[in-house]
């Protein structure tokens, strides 16, 4: 039980689905805050489970675009959505306990949104030195292996060996054994630059052989969720064995469902390890959730459901 | 129960020598590292501006063309991180507190004119690294390489970092 | 069937010295519904953060409080640490839990005070502070500061703590730890104490878990979570630590977890004083955190568990700083825990909640 932090982007329609999802899966529910960017606010929900904080972030909502609120699952979210409202301009929308802008009151409307000409001019110096830097750290890693790097390179060619040795045997012994100790850790270190922009030079070119291993850890993964997704199942139908038939068909009829889904996802883009986040929130994971409830769970969160979307 | 508990404990104390001091005859003496006011050794003070930059709540200026270093004392809150950007260590935490003052204004000390030859010979202290660089410059062709590389071990290795570091750079 | 009337109670009352203020839905004497109201002492320093330098905003940190002081100022430098990537020696993590626990201790004890005050407990009020006085006169001789440290620095801690002062602090800690013990007994096995409390302002286990309720709130009612088991820096490092948690869901029961979360605070500075590494406090920090850098963090204060995060933007000050403090979270669990009490049971369940509202508001 290590403390471990991610951070995870998520889209605006599937946030409320999402904390459903989170609480069914028992996640504890940590904060929620808003952070100003260039391309409207973001929010991020954390929660926490066994340690792992997770941080779902909902990029660039727009002034006026709708959020629905979380409080209807995890009561505690209503001050921090309160606060987004109003620090930041958020249009919260069907908070638990409203305070309807008089939480802090504050004298000038969206005060966190407000940039000053200084910090934006020091910002703007920020990304343009971190630009450069990013640039010269490129540049040495597209020339060709062959050519000495710019920088703190040090090749020892076999002609300067040559020469250097006619030199050492001239030197006193215990010099050699220092100059000898130099050369090496020199090796050293022009091994690990070279192979350090060897790599960088194959992720900026994204070049032939990466793409065929990136395909290859693609159909491991793949291959890693069918064999987990077995497992599952067997799981499962030892689960069902147990449950009242009418119970057993409903979660069965779920699981196909769910089955079809993942397959059209594994074709289209099998791209992480993980379970992707959409299918994750779909609607046939869920149903299948609440499936394996207890009725009572599943009953608030199949009314907390219905509310958000209008059923 | 818990009455007679606590009975004893009070009752007890009344044997016991008080928890507190007799305020203005007594006082409390002061912990070596207590936090009291920032003091200043104006003669090691050479002007940077380090402090004024630094301070979270803006209550110390420099003045370089006045020569005076000033501080507001009911502005500042003893963080002490004045203390830790000064180059030369001339600032310090004196445990005592500033004491209170019925009219708000700063203090103001003037730092006297550093003496000139003391600042040279302290910019002068790393003396024999010119020699190699002047080697490491030196526009000679595929030569250079191995006499530094040589040149390099042979040295101590604490300035074989620094010179390694200066080439690369 | 009563007429429904609204109460206000706070922000100024005589039970609770925080701004805090209470819509009380009263029928019949009976609170139907509570609607917390804060507030009162915004002062904005999430906005601070974007004008003082992330070393500087350390100073502003631990101001956020007085009681979770060290806690704010430590959980706001690890969070930069994590952000820029620094790892900070051992020995300043142990003296940084040293501390931290330090002022657990004195949170709790200041809390007993206040709560016997609350029942006109005089002299017990009297007791706890003379003890807290003590853990105070630590903190001065090891930090120069008696509420506010400035101890922490990004990179580790300012000053070290030698010896002799370690051992100042053992036989302290043994002191505080006998008197406390007589202190707690007097205080809880008070049968008016008890009856007071004892089944007012339940929270069973599922709500608080349901609640997502933080520090000796939820552990009150049974929920096994404190981030120190999270084992982050030196809590690592100890042979053996489970929070405490009461089954009782109760006041008394929340009454009982801080008094029981003392000595163990005193065990693990025990602890770690017998187990600290000699070695180095601090390590250099240099450059800024890099454009759109991101970090999180928790840490188990007094009243629980607050979270930190922040974000970089190249420049020295930090983006957006975010603190979530205890009691924030713990704001709709007290709302709940006030809905079906006795309006003469408000005070007792707000006290025994501890709320920090300075804190809440930052």
């Amino acid at each position: 039980m290590a403390f471990q932090q991610e951070f995870v982007p998520l889209e605006l329609e599937q946030l409320h689905r999402a904390a459903a999802v989170l609480k069914v899966e028992g996640w504890r529910f940590i904060q929620t805050h808003a952070v100003n960017t260039d391309d409207g606010i973001d929010l991020y929900y954390s929660f926490m489970k066994d340690g792992r904080v997770v941080n779902y972030r909902v990029a660039g909502v727009q002034k006026g675009q709708a959020v629905p609120s979380i409080t209807d699952l995890f009561l505690a979210a209503f001050v921090f959505e309160n606060e987004a409202r109003e620090l930041f301009g958020v249009d919260m929308r069907d908070i638990a306990i409203d305070f309807d802008g008089a939480l802090y009151a504050p004298a000038q409307a969206e005060p966190m949104t407000i940039i000053t000409p200084e910090q934006k001019a020091a910002r703007e110096k920020a990304r343009k030195a971190a630009e450069a830097k990013a640039a010269k750290d490129a540049a040495p890693a597209e020339a060709p292996e062959g050519a000495a790097p710019a920088k703190g390179g040090f090749v020892m060619t076999p002609e300067r060996r040559a020469r250097l040795d006619a030199k050492l045997a001239t030197m006193s012994p215990e010099k050699v054994a220092k100059v000898e100790a130099a050369l090496k850790a020199r090796e050293a270190e022009a091994a690990a630059s070279g192979s350090n922009t060897a790599s960088g030079s194959a992720q900026a070119q994204a070049s032939a052989p990466a793409a065929d291993s990136r395909e290859a850890t693609q159909e491991k993964a793949a291959g890693a969720t069918a064999a987990t997704a077995a497992a599952k199942d067997a799981d499962l139908e030892a689960k069902l064995a147990t449950m009242d038939p009418a119970k057993a068909a409903k979660v069965r009829a779920a699981l196909a469902g769910k089955a079809a889904a993942s397959e059209a996802a594994v074709e289209a883009a099998p791209a992480a390890a993980e379970e992707p986040l959409a299918e994750r929130f779909a609607d046939e994971q869920l149903e299948a959730l609440i499936g394996l409830m207890d009725d009572e769970k599943a009953a608030v969160v199949k009314k907390a459901l219905n509310m958000k979307e209008g059923k | 129960m818990g009455a007679f508990k606590l009975g004893k404990m009070t009752f007890g104390s009344l044997f016991k020598k008080p928890e507190t001091v007799l305020y203005p005859v007594v006082t409390k003496p002061q912990p070596a590292g207590l936090k009291g006011h920032i003091a200043i050794d104006v003669d090691d003070c050479i002007l940077c501006g380090m402090c004024d930059r630094s301070c979270s709540t803006d209550c110390i200026r420099v003045d370089k063309q006045a020569r005076t270093w000033t501080i507001d004392r009911l502005q500042c809150v003893q963080c002490g991180y004045c203390i830790t950007v000064c180059p030369k260590k001339c600032l310090s935490m004196d445990p005592n507190y500033a004491p209170a003052s019925t009219v708000h204004e700063a203090d103001v000390f003037a730092v006297p004119e550093q003496a000139k030859p003391e600042k040279k010979a302290e910019t002068k202290t790393p003396e024999p690294a010119p020699a190699v660089e002047k080697a490491a410059e030196s526009p000679v062709e595929q030569h250079a390489d191995e006499q530094l590389v040589a040149l390099i071990g042979l040295m101590d290795e604490e300035k074989a970092a620094k010179v390694r570091s200066a080439l690369s750079m | 069937m009563g007429k429904k009337s609204v109460i206000p109670f706070g922000p100024q009352h005589p039970v609770l010295p925080e701004p805090l203020h209470l819509d009380l839905v009263v029928e019949d004497e009976v609170v139907i519904e509570a609607v917390p109201q804060i507030g009162f002492v915004h002062r904005g320093l999430e906005r601070l953060v974007q004008t003082k330098d992330y070393n500087q905003f350390i100073y502003v940190a631990e101001r956020i409080c007085g009681i979770c002081a060290f806690g704010h100022s430590m959980g706001y430098a690890e969070t930069v640490e994590r952000l820029m990537g620094v790892e900070i020696p051992k020995r300043a993590e142990y003296l940084r839990v040293i501390w931290h626990e330090l002022s657990r201790v004195h949170s709790h004890i200041l809390w007993l005070g206040l709560a016997a005050d609350a029942f006109g407990h005089e002299a017990l009020f009297m007791h706890c502070w003379r003890l807290r006085e003590r853990v105070l006169d630590l903190f001065e001789k090891t930090t120069g500061g008696r509420v506010i440290f400035s101890v922490v620095k990004v990179g580790g801690v300012q000053r070290d703590i030698d010896k002799d002062m370690f051992d100042q602090f053992i036989s302290t800690l043994e002191g505080i730890k006998d008197e406390y013990k007589q202190i707690c007994d007097a205080f809880l096995t008070d049968p008016s104490v008890y009856n007071r409390t004892a089944g007012v302002g339940l929270i069973p286990t599922e709500d608080a878990l349901n609640l997502s309720m933080v520090g000796p709130f939820a552990r009150a009612s049974n929920v096994g979570y404190d981030v120190r088991t999270l084992g982050n820096g030196a809590y690592g490092d100890l042979s053996d630590f489970s929070p405490i948690v009461s089954q009782n869901c109760d006041c008394y029961a929340r009454m009982e977890v801080r008094a029981a979360e003392v000595p163990q605070s005193i065990d693990i500075i025990e602890e770690l004083i017998a187990k600290i590494p000699a070695g180095d406090i601090a390590v250099p920090v240099k450059g800024s955190p890099a454009v759109d850098s991101e970090a999180c963090n928790v840490v188990e204060q007094p009243r629980g568990e607050c979270f930190y995060y922040a974000k970089g933007n190249g420049t020295k000050y930090l983006d957006r700083m975010r603190m979530r403090t205890p009691t924030s979270q713990n704001l709709a669990g007290m709302a709940v825990a006030l809905e079906g009490c006795d309006v003469a049971d408000v005070n007792m369940i707000v006290l025994t909640i501890d709320p920090c509202i300075s804190c809440t508001e930052r």
